[in-house]
């Protein structure tokens, strides 16, 4: 759908593909189309801008969203375009990175592991939790007549844990 | 020093130990970055995501204070504690120095 110089494009991303959705946005810039908004859970928003290579990093953040995170951001030139369920998205010109290091926002895997490690904590494990508990909660006090939607939900829940959780064991070994 | 410190502190990062070792005088995050890069001739970049996140440790973990606010920007420095750590660690740092240039002797 495109409206004046909008467009909408819904896509899908795991937490455990959130590199894949920093190069799909970098992908759509340079098709001349800039991220403008996020609406939760998969809908994007984008305007029309002149075709240009920008590097797209996200950081899953649990902790309050300050002033001085997003300033600390700007003075080494990365311009903060939204935050979606946790995750903040900042953007930053190729041609402004320097040197590598300039065009990441962990320069070291230490602090990535522990960026996976909070999602896997803070969002993951709770997630499962809960699910878990309403599916029993509902089984057990109300019908079993649907199950099988808490076992579809129970694999694809399982697939993207799996997935996310080789993606840790992939980095701890980089580490080591 | 409390175990759990010297557990995680020692050895120390190249990253945590230019944050720390800059913060012996008060600055905020860019500007230690900045700092660093200029003090390894550009070899050592420590990224918006990581400095963030490490100062928020240090800080929980009493190697830092905050200082004041200013312009949207944290100023912190190192506490006494911070400066403990620190010593150990240039004290390991000198003796791995000392041992690779050939030198038997390290300095007590």
């Amino acid at each position: 759908m495109i409206l004046k110089n909008r467009k909408i494009k819904v896509k899908f991303f795991t937490v455990a593909d959130y590199m894949e959705e920093q190069q799909w946005l970098s992908t759509q810039q340079q098709k001349g189309w800039q991220l403008f908004r996020i609406v939760p859970p998969c809908i994007f928003i984008f305007e029309k801008c002149t075709p240009q290579e920008m590097v797209y990093k996200l950081e899953y953040q649990q902790q309050s969203i300050t002033e001085d995170y997003i300033q600390m951001y700007q003075d080494y030139g990365w311009e903060y375009c939204g935050d979606c369920m946790k995750w903040q998205y900042f953007r930053k010109l190729k041609k402004d990175v320097q040197f590598e290091n300039d065009a990441e926002i962990f320069s070291n895997a230490q602090s990535k592991i522990d960026m996976i490690t909070s999602i896997l904590i803070k969002r993951m494990i709770p997630a499962f939790i809960f699910l878990i508990g309403a599916s029993v909660l509902r089984n057990l006090y109300y019908s079993t007549k649907y199950i099988w939607m808490d076992i579809v939900v129970f694999v694809l829940y399982s697939y993207v844990f799996i997935k996310f959780y080789f993606k840790l064991k992939t980095m701890r070994k980089e580490l080591e | 020093m409390d175990s759990r410190l010297k557990r995680i502190y020692v050895p120390m990062s190249e990253t945590a130990f230019y944050i720390l070792f800059c913060l012996q005088e008060a600055q905020h995050g860019y500007s230690i970055g900045q700092r660093v890069k200029e003090m390894t001739n550009n070899e050592v970049i420590i990224s918006p995501g990581t400095m963030y996140g490490t100062l928020s440790k240090m800080e929980k973990d009493k190697l830092i204070q905050f200082m004041f606010e200013k312009d949207k920007r944290k100023v912190y420095q190192i506490t006494e504690l911070g400066l403990e750590i620190l010593q150990v660690e240039l004290k390991r740092i000198k003796r791995l120095y000392q041992n690779s240039i050939g030198g038997n002797d390290f300095e007590k």
